[in-house]
Order: C-alpha cells, then sequence, then structure tokens
C-alpha cells in the first residue's frame, strides 16, 4: 500500500588511517600474521553494509623510510597490500605522515561538503624509533590534536615493543594496547566492530567500543 | 480544499539497536483537534543512557502544551515570527525543567536524558515550527511543490548535534529555529534522522562540480505515493491503528535504504483530505 523511491543520498565517510611498522624486526611470522589480518579486515568491512559505505582507509607502512602504500579510499576501491619486513623503525616521520594525511582528507571532504566522523590514527609497531626520531616532539603534537579532537589516536603494540617509550606517545586516554601473540586478526575484528559502532553512532563523545578482548594481554 | 487531516505515525527501531539490544530511542506524539493537527518527534542521544525516557517525556510535554495552546486561545492564525519565537522560548524554558524535576525525582542526569526536538502545529492556512537538533521537516505547498521548514544543526564530525539539554541559551538564535509559515499546504512531514537519507535529498553529489550538497528537499517520488495512498486508505475509512500497522511495515522495510539502515526512524505523514 505505502511505497516510495529513495534518492541517491551519499553517506558520511569516516577515516582510518592504518600505520604499519615494516622494519626487520617484523620479518617471518608477524608480518605473514599482519598480511593476512589487513586481509580479514578487509572481508569483515565488506560484510558490514553501512560500514562498507563510510569507512575509507589509507596505510602508512614504515622502517627506514615512510611509504604511502594507499591513499584514503572505500575498501571496496583498493586491494590490500603484502607487506614485507626490512630496514629500521622511522616512526615518528610515519606518524607524522599519517597526521598530514587526516588533514589533507578533512580539507577535501570540506572543500567537495562531505560529512565525516572523527577520524582515526592506528600505529602498529613491534620496536623503537630510530635513535633520531622526535618523540618528544610528536607526543606535543599529537596530545594537542587529540585534544582538539582532530583525530583520534590508538597504539598497538606488537611482542617486543618499547612500552615506555610508545607510551609516551600516547594520549593518556588511549595508552598503548599489547597484542597477545600475533593475533592481528582478532584486533582488526574488533578495529571493524569499532568502526561500525563509530560510523552508527550519533554524538561521538561517549562511545561504548566493545570490549578489548581475544587480542590484547591482560595486565594484571 | 478541505480542512481534516488523515496522519500516518509510527517509530521504528533500528537495525543496530536491535542488535546491541539498545531500546528505540526515538519518540512521537500526534493530536488533532478541528481543523489543526499537533506532531512531535524526539530522537534520544544515542549515548545517553536513559534517551529513551527522555526523548517520550519531551514528546508528550511539548504535544500536550501545544494542545492546551491550541484548546484555550485558538489563536494559531493570529501568531507571528516574533510571537511564535517568544512562546516557543517560554515552552523549551518550561520542559527543560519539567526534565530536571524528572531527573532530580528518578535520581537520574539531567543530560542522560538527552534528545532533539521536532514540533509543528498545522492549520490548512499555517504553519507553526521549531526545532532543536537534527531530523527533517517540510510540507507540500498549494501549487504541489515541497519544501522544507527547518535547517537540521551539525557540528563539525558527521555525528555531532545539539539536544534539548544543551547549552542552547548561550546562543538559541542558533540552537533553536522557529517557522511561522503563512501558506495554504496540502501536506506536511517529520522524521527523525534515521529516515532522512531514504526521503529527503541531503547528501547529493554533483557530477559537473564534484561536489557534496544538502539540498535539504523532501524526495517527491518518495512522499507523493505515499500521500495518495494515505488520501485513499482514509476514503476507505481506514481504522487509524491499522494505517499505522501498515506505515510501520513500511519504514522497516518498504524500499532499500529503509531496511539497510541502523539509526531508529520515526516518520509522520499528515495529508489534508
Amino acid at each position: 500500500m505505502f511505497k516510495g523511491e529513495s534518492p541517491e543520498n551519499y553517506e558520511q565517510k569516516c577515516l582510518c588511517v592504518l600505520v604499519l611498522d615494516t622494519s626487520g624486526s617484523m620479518d617471518g611470522e608477524p608480518i605473514m600474521e599482519l598480511n593476512k589480518g589487513l586481509q580479514d579486515f578487509h572481508q569483515e568491512v565488506a560484510m558490514d553494509f553501512v560500514a562498507s559505505q563510510r569507512l575509507e582507509v589509507s596505510i602508512v607502512a614504515f622502517n627506514s623510510s615512510t611509504q604511502v602504500l594507499r591513499e584514503p579510499a572505500l575498501l571496496q576501491n583498493i586491494e590490500m597490500p603484502r607487506l614485507s619486513a626490512s630496514g629500521t623503525t622511522k616512526l615518528v616521520d610515519a606518524v607524522r605522515t599519517a597526521m598530514f594525511k587526516v588533514e589533507e582528507r578533512k580539507q577535501w571532504y570540506r572543500e567537495t561538503g562531505q560529512n565525516y566522523y572523527r577520524p582515526m590514527i592506528v600505529l602498529i609497531t613491534d620496536g623503537e624509533p630510530d635513535s633520531d626520531q622526535d618523540l618528544s616532539g610528536l607526543s606535543d603534537e599529537l596530545q594537542r590534536s587529540v585534544a582538539a579532537k582532530k583525530f583520534s589516536f590508538y597504539a598497538l603494540g606488537v611482542k617486543g615493543y618499547n612500552h615506555a617509550k610508545l607510551a609516551q606517545i600516547c594520549p593518556p586516554a588511549t595508552p598503548p594496547l599489547p597484542l597477545d601473540g600475533y593475533k592481528f586478526s582478532e584486533f582488526f575484528k574488533w578495529l571493524s566492530n569499532s568502526i561500525g559502532i563509530i560510523t552508527k553512532s550519533k554524538e561521538g563523545d561517549t562511545l561504548s567500543l566493545p570490549p578489548v578482548s581475544g587480542w590484547t594481554q591482560i595486565q594484571i | 480544499m478541505s480542512d481534516r487531516w488523515q496522519l500516518a505515525y509510527a517509530s521504528v527501531v533500528g537495525n543496530a539497536h536491535l542488535k546491541e539490544g539498545l531500546p528505540c530511542q526515538d519518540a512521537h506524539s500526534v493530536c488533532i483537534i478541528e481543523d489543526k493537527v499537533i506532531a512531535v518527534v524526539c530522537d534520544g542521544a544515542g549515548s545517553c543512557l536513559y534517551s529513551d525516557i527522555g526523548s517520550k517525556l519531551v514528546c508528550n510535554y511539548i504535544a500536550e502544551q501545544l494542545t492546551s495552546m491550541i484548546n484555550n486561545s485558538h489563536l494559531i492564525e493570529n501568531q507571528s515570527d516574533e510571537t511564535w519565537k517568544e512562546y516557543v522560548y517560554e515552552l523549551i524554558k518550561s520542559c527543560q525543567n519539567e526534565l530536571m524535576f524528572f531527573a532530580e525525582a528518578e535520581k537520574k542526569e539531567f543530560k542522560d536524558l538527552s534528545c532533539t526536538l521536532i514540533a509543528l502545529v498545522a492549520s490548512p492556512k499555517k504553519l507553526l515550527t521549531f526545532h532543536i537538533g537534527d531530523g527533517r521537516g517540510g510540507y507540500k505547498n498549494e501549487t504541489g511543490e515541497w519544501q522544507s521548514f527547518m535547517t537540521p544543526f551539525r557540528g563539525e564530525e558527521a555525528n555531532e548535534t545539539v539536544f534539548i539539554t544543551s547549552s542552547i541559551w548561550v546562543d538559541p538564535e542558533k540552537y533553536i529555529e522557529t517557522k511561522c509559515i503563512e501558506k495554504d499546504i496540502q501536506a506536511f512531514c517529520i522524521l527523525s534522522d534515521g529516515c532522512e537519507k531514504a526521503s529527503f535529498q541531503c547528501n547529493i553529489y554533483d557530477e559537473t562540480t564534484e561536489k557534496y550538497s544538502d539540498p535539504n528537499l523532501p524526495f517527491p517520488p518518495f512522499f507523493d505515493p505515499n500521500v495518495s495512498a494515505l488520501k485513499s486508505l482514509h476514503d476507505s475509512e481506514t481504522a487509524q491503528n491499522e494505517i499505522n500497522q501498515l506505515w510501520e511495515a513500511f519504514l522497516t522495510n518498504g524500499n532499500p535504504k529503509l531496511i539497510n539502515e541502523t539509526d531508529d526512524k520515526t516518520l509522520v505523514l499528515g495529508v489534508l483530505v
């Protein structure tokens, strides 16, 4: 009886920049599991109709240099890279590149009249930054940006990471999370659930994200 | 032109809320008094604990107050932009007080009751409206064109808006929109933002400029068939609760956009018959 056609409305966007450590110490099982995690992430998001229309992913990899492997795009329009590991850990440069990508994309959203959720940067690392990396400068800038709600920042520490150094750059509200073994797939499943919740949220301040479990170590 | 209203109204819980076991946080309230109609829609804040209660309270309170205004004075014809705005500000203040009393009595936080609010009083010749926050509202004028009567409030991020519990008095002109529209109208709609992607042109891509924009217009291919359907249901003397059941089914799975929507969906459609 009742019927009606809907207009061609586009979805608002949620940008997630993955900053991935591909230094030499990630070689072997870690990088294999990380690659598998990325594939699983792609599939998880594809199964969530709304998230797949809203989530844009960008991938920044770092070792002795920083490479933007994927510019921001809906996952359906990109294939996940196959990462290989070698070299050192230019972590600060990579996070700065991610911050630049966030600003650049937000600028583009605004110029093209698109609505967006707060972008997020997710750093995954197993090491500690090279000694020439300006950790405290990055820390200040990150804290300021997160406080100003420019983006949210999460760091995941993989076996062997330097907790103190990673904690130094993380905003107090989101300290680094240690990954249990190489459970990248569990982590990315959690991330896709979280993104599902964020992209369906209304006023994002007090979101209840799914519990951190299954992939992190419990600290006693 | 006739002076009788026929309404269809329903609130449907969203898929995401169903999955997480959350209640429907939308609420609506309607009332027909002779040739006038009152309709109120509230959308409870997703992040607030008791926003489903808040939205019901606000909806009912605003509808009751508007009803007694009409019963006491029958003066909506005399309202001007200024007098309506004055009335609305007082009404919102008293509603906030009601919420505060309730919060105190029930030992809840005022902010836990946060919701948006859209209200309308319509006669065949006039439309009085106001709103706080997001959602959409529109009407079909005498020449058959659909227009909106409100601009949803959005913050920088897509999921930010204001609520009746927000600090709206720091800048009421910015946060409370009131409209007094002197026009012959044929139909109106009010909806929570869960229905906007399905029924309004609100995020349209222009290939030549490569830009997105929000025309904020009710989509005639969505509303016109439903206006006709509602008129024929009226003509066949279908009972209101039966009409609402059909309406609820339509909002639940009437087309792909409605089916895929994750948020709660409320839509009140009113037609002069």
